[in-house]
């Protein structure tokens, strides 16, 4: 029933996105976030535009796999675009009942959804060219310099770990007990929103239950096998920039220098 | 009266990358007041087959038939067919809820309007089928120690009365003393109210003590049916399906080895002994 569900969009095809280390993917999906929210003329836009094309089209991941993940979005773009078209002040394109487009709307419009496009994009190519583990170790290593604040960046990142891990088990869990509650006559799909709501409750108490039984045994087996948080703990994989990493932040530099540049000139 | 599959086909996934056929066009049929063994390797498909039977999984293709009535037609109240068909999944113990163990045990009653003084007399009546002491019933279900709230589970399936009961590795985890009540609470219900089994299990002995009938599944397929004297006597087979035969079959296939007349269709522990205290009369002489 639950099974259909994927979650961590991970998809593995090996190729130089892939191999790139998790920190510098993590720095450069923030970076572009960054550019396309200074960007501010039509080159600075183009640019990015290709720079994401480039990266999609060197990830491997097939097109269509991407544009699945926008879809949910779909309705905030379009959203956004009516928005903008009708409700900007200018010349007028057009007139639909008391409603006025104006040529300044459709151009935002445009933009804004373009952006939205953008960012989503990035991101999504974030995770499905990072599987979750290298992610959070990416993020542990990142969050590393604010231990200096007290950031606890092991800890943090070890929860992200355990929640994604548990993620697939608990859908499992979930729909066994669905199928035990209505193995035994349960309704979900019938009656008032207050009685469905109330058929919840037989499968929500076993479900807190047994997360909590298994947070306390894998507590146990962490302190059995002598877990003590973050100090002194070495690593397995030790994330190691290459020169293929270099190169990758040396372009989002320079995007970032030429969006700054086309800014102040071109705007 | 009788359930019937019908080319049954379950693929998990289908289209995805990780599709998996677990049950294969099956066909077969369960005859009303059987006692039936389903036994398989792990990944058999077993379970998967046995959630079709009261609609709990829709299957790719086929169907199932529960007394005349195609179960997956649009038409068909599934949830009067789970009134009739019970099911008792592996660990039932992890779908208890309710604040007290009598509340558990009503709650399948509750949901097919059944209350009062009803439900009351068949609460305690299933209490009573599968040894709980009724002083347990207004203690919290999680109080309870492991076996006793596998009773629980089972007793909430078995008071809605169902006319056909499948559980899948009811006595799985449990230690031997809770394994030997619990089977034997289902082998009373049998033969108290002469409803139909179907059991899954791993255990060829319990099999071998129980069940009227086997069914053996291996990837996904029907491989063997049949009673137990028939599906026992193909050793070979069931050793290919990384599957066990009864200990009393190996000692007489050892016995056979050594050139001595035995027959093939024994598998209990008493009928070994005399077929053993026969050889030796006559070695003797």
């Amino acid at each position: 029933m639950l099974g259909d569900i994927t979650l961590g969009q991970f998809y593995p095809t090996n190729s130089i996105i892939h191999k790139l280390d998790p920190r510098v993917k993590i720095m450069i999906a923030l970076l572009i976030i960054v550019g396309l929210f200074v960007a501010d003329s039509f080159y600075a836009y183009l640019l990015c535009t290709l720079f994401i094309a480039i990266a999609v089209f060197l990830s491997k991941v097939p097109v269509g796999f991407i544009f699945k993940g926008l879809k949910p979005l779909l309705f905030i773009m379009v959203f956004t675009a009516v928005i903008n078209v009708f409700l900007t002040d200018g010349r007028t394109l057009f007139k639909v009942w008391f409603l006025r487009a104006t040529y300044e709307g459709v151009i935002i419009a445009f933009v804004m959804v373009l952006r939205l496009f953008l960012l989503v994009t990035a991101t999504t190519l974030l995770t499905l060219t990072t599987s979750p583990i290298m992610l959070t170790d990416g993020i542990e290593r990142l969050l590393k310099p604010f231990n200096a604040i007290k950031v606890p960046s092991h800890e943090i990142a070890m929860m992200m770990t355990i929640a994604l891990r548990f993620i697939p088990t608990l859908l499992e869990e979930t729909d066994k007990i669905i199928k035990a509650q209505s193995a035994r006559g349960a309704d979900f799909t019938t009656g008032s929103i207050l009685k469905r709501a109330k058929a919840m409750i037989p499968i929500l108490i076993p479900l807190f239950i047994s997360s909590f039984k298994r947070a306390d045994e894998l507590a146990t087996a962490m302190e059995c096998r002598c877990y003590k948080g973050g100090d002194g703990r070495t690593k397995l994989k030790v994330l190691k920039c290459e020169k293929r990493d270099y190169i990758a932040l040396f372009s989002i530099v320079i995007l970032l220098i030429l969006i700054i540049f086309l800014n102040i000139f071109a705007g | 009266m009788s359930i019937e599959v019908k080319n049954l086909t379950h693929i998990y996934g289908k289209n995805g990358p990780y599709e998996k056929v677990a049950v294969d066009n099956v066909s077969c049929t369960f005859e009303d007041g059987e006692f039936i063994g389903m036994i398989g390797h792990t990944g058999s498909g077993k379970s998967t087959l046995v959630q079709h039977l009261n609609g709990i999984l829709k299957p790719t293709e086929g169907t199932v038939i529960y007394n005349g009535i195609d179960i997956f037609d649009k038409n068909t109240d599934l949830r009067k067919i789970r009134q009739e068909v019970g099911m008792v999944f592996q660990y039932p113990e992890s779908q208890l809820f309710e604040e007290t163990v009598y509340k558990d045990i009503a709650f399948g009653l509750n949901n097919y309007g059944i209350k009062g003084d009803e439900a009351d007399i068949k609460i305690h009546n299933a209490a009573k089928m599968v040894d709980l002491d009724y002083d347990l019933l207004q203690k919290s279900p999680f109080e309870l120690s492991g076996g006793q709230k596998r009773r629980v589970a089972l007793a909430g399936v078995i008071a809605m009365e169902p006319k056909v009961l499948i559980l899948d590795e009811p006595a799985a985890g449990l230690d031997p003393a809770g394994r030997i009540s619990v089977l034997e609470s289902i082998k009373n219900l049998h033969l108290t109210r002469g409803i139909t089994v179907i059991l899954v299990s791993h255990s060829m002995e319990d099999m071998a003590k129980y069940a009227s009938k086997l069914v053996v599944m291996n990837k996904g397929k029907l491989e063997l049916t049949g009673s137990p004297k028939e599906v026992f006597k193909n050793q070979k087979q069931l050793f290919e399906m990384g599957l066990d035969v009864p200990n009393m079959c190996k000692v007489l296939a050892k016995v056979r080895a050594l050139g001595f007349d035995v027959p093939e269709s024994v598998f209990d522990v008493e009928e070994t002994a005399q077929v053993l205290c026969e050889i030796l009369r006559r070695e003797k002489c």
